[in-house]
């Protein structure tokens, strides 16, 4: 029997291979689109990791730590490139790294960039001290006794006095023991609110203004100054006291040494919530230990080192500049230099001061349209030059600019003379120092503003697709570790080229220690804790808090 | 069995494993994603409570504690002037210059908190199903009526024309929680709640302390006072309640972990911890950039603005930060390795 062999015939074949061929291409395309999916979801998975890595390492490393701002560790040897290494160099004015005196800071490859000196304010003619150079925010305490304005003895505030006694107005040295007790009256604002001695008409010109509103709060030298016998001579509206010794010095002391030694941020940290930054004010020499004295009547640099004379106004302003050219700017920023605005670094308002700054148009566009926007009245009031702050908070570079006096702040509030002396930003750093090619890259930053009365970490994390190019950022804020925190938690190194490394906090440092507590503390026992940056290196000192 | 079918076997064993493989792979993945979810969520938490504590710290420094040293019944409570007093310097808190600073959060057990080098205090901060002294939620309860007409019927007269745009406060807020806010009657008890309560007043100042089966944090802060401004602050988020190893005695096993030692072993090492150190301060402020364009504050306090160019333009307001009364946050330190007392 003949076999029929089955077989195809041609169209079946034709259709068959073309059937195949469109599954063929239907699953080709299937698996492709599958395994494009299964890659986004892996980067997205990668994305969510670096995600919650950025959000970790910013809570972890910037806020609670301040890493970004000072490396404990200070690794000179730190094999990352230098635009790496030196993260905060761009939060600050690049010329701190470009330190005339190469014997006392640590320069800035260690990331330390924070605990030397500002030696371009010496000549920076906004400098309300001029002549001087200022410590920065991470400077030990222990190096701030050299500061030039402090060689003077009676202002010789970061150095503890030999003879003063504790609790005494004239004790000197900063105890980071001691509990600022409202009890304690060497922590009193000593002024009389109820004084007010104005003068003719009331003119938007700082100047004539500040002449027309002398004596505010009386004559508040009498009570309080940095120095302890003062000459008041005859002003525009008093007849002259003779020379008086005023009761107290301490809080004058520690304000100006504070504003001084640290900064503003510093000096709105460390203070107590309601200080009032204002003070009569002190001669502080410059490098030649001599003092620039100006006598004009705008004048609220460095004043007379021991006589109030007619016409120099009757209060220092912590942080008021001497712009030159007869323009006055107003540090912690005030009204018109009034003894009303009783300065305030995002602090103190008891009085009800109303920043200038809420001038402001647009947070986001205080440039030089927000300047003009203020008027020509306001521009000298200290409410102008913002597009520092524009960097900040707008694409975060934290290039900071450093050439004017005064900034505003972001939606109404501002900070003081200085910007980046009260607020203090990193520039993004990335996460990961080297990673593959094709990871998403994460930047992290924290930006630290006053900010309506409230210290406020701006965190910031972004990362980035190097594939597709999709980027995406989110900004919180986060609560932590405040500046003097942070400096509490930096041992202090033992000289210059030391790093210091972290100090160890064990156990309670004994009890804090308050003036005028009336139970005992002595029966607690101190703990070897390592000393800190606001701790000295001298234990002989007078000071009983560290005597061993 | 011809070769083809086992040349299928093979193939289709081999799809078959590639595809656990990837399943396996997509699980582990899935797996450590959601555990890091966790540990940021806890993270998260514990952060929180750093927060909550300064908060507890501000607060308890005023109000004080109940009756304890204070010549009064038990359960008066009375202002107190601050951790450290502000009218003399001594250790506070207390009312009276003379009461005892140590009067204690814990009368029964001495040495308990807030004494100076006593006992940390343990504040787990489970969501309950409602708090003592709870308050309606309610967002705005005299929202500005902005409809001009009522969007059903848009060709009626308005609304309320008289009170278009502009705010009226006919309805107390905040209300507590239980009470109508528009009648102001509290809500009867159910039968069951009248079984636990006394009466819908006693219901709202007791609240009601079981805790809510979603919604649980397991978050919770320790406080340690070790000198008279300054505290050790412990944040965490897990599933301890807060409890230190040496503390979990039979009674609080049973209680807590089902008797369970391991369980609470497990707990802890799952945990997250953080420990921060700060000091209060009797300090306050308060931050008067509050102005609008009323010019209250001018006519009120005489002399802020000398002239016109004084006055604020366009009204603008500041975001304000009221008055703190309880003092302020000194500063904040995070440490680095856990203290030998918290």
């Amino acid at each position: 029997m003949l076999q029929v062999r089955r077989a195809f015939t041609a169209i079946e074949l034709l259709v068959a291979i073309s059937i195949g061929l469109i599954v063929a291409g239907t699953m080709f395309a299937v698996f492709r689109a599958v395994a494009a999916t299964a890659n986004r979801v892996a980067r997205m998975s990668q994305e969510n990791q670096a995600l919650r890595s950025g959000l970790l390492a910013v809570c972890e490393q910037n806020v609670d730590f301040w890493i970004d701002a000072d490396d404990p560790q200070g690794d000179t040897g730190d094999p990352r490139p230098d635009y790496l290494k030196n993260v905060i160099k761009n939060a600050w004015n690049t010329d701190v790294w470009n330190q005339s005196d190469l014997t006392k800071p640590i320069d800035g490859n260690g990331g330390q960039g924070l605990r030397g000196f500002d030696v371009t304010r010496a000549t920076a003619k906004e400098n309300w001290c001029t002549g001087s150079k200022q410590g920065l925010p991470f400077t030990p305490f222990e190096w701030l006794r050299d500061l030039n304005e402090f060689k003077d003895p009676a202002l010789q505030l970061f150095a503890p006095s030999a003879t003063a006694l504790a609790g005494s107005e004239d004790e000197t040295g900063w105890d980071r023991d001691y509990h600022w007790a409202a009890a304690d009256e060497r922590t009193w604002f000593q002024g009389d609110a109820g004084v007010q001695v104005p003068q003719g008409s009331i003119s938007v010109n700082a100047g004539s203004d500040q002449t027309a509103r002398r004596l505010q709060f009386g004559r508040y030298a009498i009570i309080s100054h940095p120095y302890r016998t003062v000459a008041l001579d005859a002003g525009y509206t008093d007849t002259a006291f003779g020379t008086v010794s005023p009761p107290h010095a301490w809080r004058e002391r520690m304000l100006l040494s504070m504003v001084n030694g640290l900064g503003y941020y510093g000096c709105a940290e460390y203070l107590p919530f309601n200080t009032i930054y204002s003070t009569h004010g002190a001669e502080f020499l410059n490098a030649a230990g001599t003092a620039t004295i100006r006598t004009d009547n705008r004048s609220i640099g460095p004043l007379p080192a021991s006589s109030m004379v007619a016409p120099t106004p009757c209060w220092f302003f912590i942080g008021t500049v001497s712009g030159g050219g007869g323009t006055t700017y107003y540090g912690f920023p005030g009204w018109k230099g009034s003894a009303n605005e009783l300065f305030w670094g995002g602090q103190i308002l008891n009085f009800g001061i109303h920043p200038a700054s809420v001038y402001a148009r647009d947070p986001l566009y205080p440039d030089s349209n927000s300047y003009n926007y203020l008027g020509t009245k306001h521009k000298n009031q200290g409410q102008a030059l913002t597009t520092g702050l524009v960097a900040l908070h707008r694409d975060n570079d934290a290039r900071i600019n450093h050439s004017g006096p005064i900034y505003h702040g972001p939606r109404g509030n501002y900070e003081g003379m200085d910007f980046m002396k009260v607020n203090m930003a990193t520039s993004k750093r990335p996460l990961l120092i080297q990673r593959p090619g094709n990871w998403p890259e994460v930047l992290v930053g924290t930006s630290r503003v006053l900010w309506g009365a409230q210290f406020m970490n701006t965190c910031m994390v972004r990362w980035s697709d190097p594939v597709t190019g999709r980027f995406q950022s989110i900004t919180f804020n986060v609560f932590g570790t405040t500046l003097r925190g942070a400096r509490q938690q930096r041992r202090l190194p033992s000289d210059y080229s030391d790093v210091g490394g972290w100090s160890r906090w064990l156990e309670p440092w004994a009890l804090r220690r308050s003036r005028k507590l009336t139970t005992p503390l002595d029966a607690w026992t101190k703990v070897p804790n390592d000393r800190c940056l606001d701790d000295y290196a001298d234990p002989a000192n007078n000071d009983p808090e560290f005597k061993p | 069995m011809r070769s083809r079918s086992g040349v299928i076997l093979l193939v289709v064993t081999g799809i078959c494993g590639l595809l656990v493989a990837l399943t396996f792979a997509m699980l582990v993945r899935n797996r450590i994603d959601a555990r890091e979810q966790a540990y940021l969520i806890d993270y998260t938490q514990a952060r929180l409570m750093l927060n909550a504590a300064c908060c507890y710290v501000l607060e308890a420094g005023r109000l004080g504690y109940d009756g304890v040293n204070l010549g009064g019944a038990a359960g008066a409570q009375r202002e107190a002037f601050g951790w450290v007093d502000v009218r003399d310097g001594s250790i506070g808190p207390k009312h009276n210059l003379t009461d005892a600073p140590n009067y204690a959060f814990d009368p029964v057990t001495p040495g308990s908190f807030p004494k100076i080098g006593g006992r940390a205090a343990r504040f787990p901060m489970e969501v309950l199903v409602q708090p003592p002294y709870a308050v309606r939620g309610d967002a705005a309860p005299n929202s500005v009526e902005a409809r001009l007409t009522d969007p059903a019927t848009p060709s009626s007269a308005p609304v309320d024309s008289v009170r278009y745009g502009l705010p009226s406060f006919p309805i107390p807020d905040p209300v507590p929680l239980g009470m109508d806010p528009q009648t102001l009657a509290w809500n009867a008890l159910s039968a069951n709640e009248t079984a636990r309560f006394t009466d819908v007043v006693g219901k709202w100042r007791q609240g009601d302390d079981r805790l809510r089966p979603s919604g649980s944090t397991g978050a919770w802060f320790r406080l340690y006072r070790d000198g008279p401004a300054t505290f050790v602050i412990t944040c965490g988020s897990g599933g301890t309640f807060g409890y230190r190893p040496n503390e979990v005695d039979a009674a609080v096993l049973a209680a807590r972990f089902g008797g369970d030692r391991r369980l609470y072993d497990s707990l802890q090492s799952e945990e997250v911890r953080l420990w921060y150190r700060i000091e209060w301060s009797p300090a306050i402020g308060r931050f008067a950039n509050d102005r609008d364009n009323t010019g209250f504050e001018k006519y009120v306090s005489g002399t802020w603005y000398g002239g016109p160019e004084d006055n604020y333009q366009l009204g603008q307001t500041v975001r304000a930060s009221g008055t703190n009364v309880l003092g302020t946050i000194q500063w904040v330190q995070r440490l680095r390795e856990p203290p030998r007392d918290w």
